[in-house]
């Protein structure tokens, strides 16, 4: 096992009251896997991404758990120790490219600085050869060229996949995409992540697909975590989720996919919104907006349950009470 | 557009100053302080002395082009230390905030409390051999809070960017941030609030050498003024040729300065 989560608690100390982004949370990858983490604005998917970089702004604090990479626990290392893991070990890609990029470095100098630091390359030639093939890699046209050029010389897409470069330069065990798409428009969209797919397959990488396209999850994950509010609610393989979704809210957001079989006259929607985070209470997050939710929703917080290998989910009903999920005649 | 062509002619006058003081052997027709006994006084337009002499009999034009070097020096040597000054304090309190800030900023205000003049006076009268130096190093730890405030904001605002965020996904260290990503972004203010503090600081050095608290070795500008302060009825442009370079080196300097405040979009008054 490459990562393995466990029990993550990242909570925010605002003025209003402690917010809890991230609430015991599980999560793993294995080597060589994409794994999935869907869920609405808000849900906690980036703060567990930047939790596992170690990389939460102020006022935020992880509070517990274990983040074991490698069978290291990442919350005990120095934060020295911590920056040779980033970029050089886990990196990330970031949702907006545009401005994710530093708009005074060209793209050689920027793909560079990772090699320079992290592998103790000095030689500037050295240092290019290594971009202009990772610049090959991610697949831009003329790369030794490209080198000179200044981000916002670039195309929306040239700029993600140099986002890329710079997230691949070091050759990391595990990739994190937060949202690596959502700015780009479609046809571009499509090209990403098709380069993300046979990248992460011809380098054997790992990767933590962010995202709250559940379309992009079918493109590309083998397994997929769902969050809401903080928790997760349901993980399973990519299989399993859309053949039999246990928990309502994933259910809900499959049937919140637009489908190109019958003219859409409505766009089916999850009534109600995210709860505060703030002083959640003990009971199951999404029962407000829940069709199933019953009186033990309102009063006890679920518990994650294994019903078959490879899915877990955290519901009383786990699904619906016309599903066997043999626990509730009340 | 009319700021801009104010910046325009600023930029070049400054520049024709700049390589004047640059050649300044070249067009100096004597060393600036060579006394020709009999030629006490002379007006400009004489006979080898273009713009005249003074009351020690020495060449007023070699004087001058030695004068500019000066104040250039001056002034861009105290901009490059007031520079170093400001991004080191409101780098780091704009940066890590918190303590640090609290610090540096409560610092930086008792700095600002002191009358720069009298501060200066007292600093550069202290020392028995008063040298360019001193008087760079004094105009510098007067002036560098009002930067260090600018610096500090600018950073404030910036560094909450994405791509900082990025580089520190990469494990960059916060230092190496600070310098190689956040610093880039701060130039534009410094550099428009830097080009007006040089027209401050050759205003101030050539204040100080007037009051005689210069450089006595040194041929600045302002000694000029002051030797020709005694001599303002029967020779004029003792003073007064010395006064209007200093005048066209402060303008071109405002000018510049506004016109790359509009150019490079900093605000106003920060």
């Amino acid at each position: 096992m490459l990562l393995n989560v466990s029990d993550l608690q990242t909570h925010f100390f605002t003025d209003d009251g402690v917010v809890k982004a991230a609430d015991y949370v599980d999560l793993t990858v294995e080597k060589g896997e994409v794994l999935g983490l869907v869920g609405e604005s808000g849900c906690g998917k980036s703060t567990v991404a930047l939790s596992i970089l170690r990389l939460i702004p102020k006022p935020g604090k992880i509070v517990g758990g274990r983040i074991e990479f490698l069978s290291q626990d990442l919350l005990d290392l120095s934060q020295r120790a911590m920056r040779k893991i980033r970029g050089n070990e886990i990196s990330m890609v970031f949702q907006d490219p545009t401005a994710s990029l530093n708009p005074v470095l060209s793209v050689g100098d920027q793909i560079g600085e990772a090699i320079r630091i992290h592998q103790n390359v000095k030689k500037r030639k050295e240092i290019n050869a290594r971009a202009v093939e990772i610049l090959q890699k991610v697949g831009i046209s003329d790369p030794r060229d490209r080198l000179a050029n200044y981000p916002h010389e670039l195309s929306g897409g040239m700029q993600q996949r140099v986002m890329i470069a710079i997230a691949l330069s070091c050759q990391p065990k595990l990739l994190l995409a937060d949202e690596p798409t959502s700015s780009l428009d479609v046809t571009i969209e499509a090209q990403i992540l098709n380069l993300l797919r046979e990248l992460q397959q011809d380098l054997e990488l790992s990767m933590i697909m962010i995202t709250h396209d559940l379309g992009v999850i079918a493109e590309i994950s083998d397994r997929v975590t769902v969050m809401y509010a903080g928790q997760r609610v349901e993980s399973a393989t990519v299989t399993q989720l859309f053949e039999n979704p246990l928990h309502p809210y994933t259910q809900a957001l499959l049937e919140a996919i637009p489908t190109t079989e019958h003219a859409v006259t409505t766009i089916e929607t999850i009534p109600g919104k995210v709860p505060s985070l703030v002083n959640p209470g003990k009971r199951c997050l999404f029962s407000p907006r829940c069709e199933i939710a019953t009186e033990v929703c309102k009063s006890t917080l679920p518990e994650s349950k294994r019903v078959e290998e490879d899915h877990i989910v955290a519901c009383h009903h786990q699904g619906g009470p016309d599903r066997s999920g043999g626990c509730h005649e009340e | 557009m009319g700021k801009n062509k104010a910046a325009v002619v600023g930029g070049s006058v400054l520049v024709i100053l700049i390589i004047a003081a640059i050649l300044a052997p070249i067009i100096a027709p004597y060393s600036p302080r060579e006394m020709s006994y009999g030629n006490e006084l002379l007006p400009p337009g004489s006979e080898g002395y273009l713009l005249g002499t003074t009351s020690l009999a020495q060449d007023v034009l070699s004087y001058v082009v030695y004068g500019l070097r000066i104040s250039l020096y001056v002034g861009f040597g105290t901009l490059l230390l007031e520079v170093a000054l400001a991004l080191t304090v409101g780098g780091l309190s704009g940066y890590f905030g918190g303590v640090i800030d609290e610090l540096l900023m409560r610092f930086t205000e008792i700095v600002m409390t002191i009358p720069p003049i009298i501060l200066l006076i007292t600093g550069v009268s202290m020392f028995g051999t008063r040298s360019l130096e001193i008087i760079i190093l004094f105009m510098a730890l007067v002036n560098w809070p009002w930067m260090a405030r600018v610096v500090r904001a600018e950073i404030m605002s910036r560094k909450q960017e994405p791509f900082i965020e990025e580089g520190r996904s990469m494990g960059f260290s916060e230092l190496y941030l600070l310098v190689r990503y956040i610093f880039p972004t701060v130039l534009s203010p410094v550099i428009v609030l830097g080009t007006l503090d040089v027209a401050w600081f050759i205003l101030y050095e050539a204040t100080l050498s007037f009051l005689g608290l210069g450089d006595p070795t040194s041929t600045s500008l302002g000694i000029l003024v002051s030797m020709g302060r005694d001599v303002l009825t029967s020779g004029w442009w003792v003073s007064f040729i010395p006064a209007f370079l200093i005048f066209l080196l402060v303008i071109s300097l405002n000018l510049l300065g506004d016109g790359l405040r509009d150019a490079l979009d900093v605000r106003e008054n920060v």
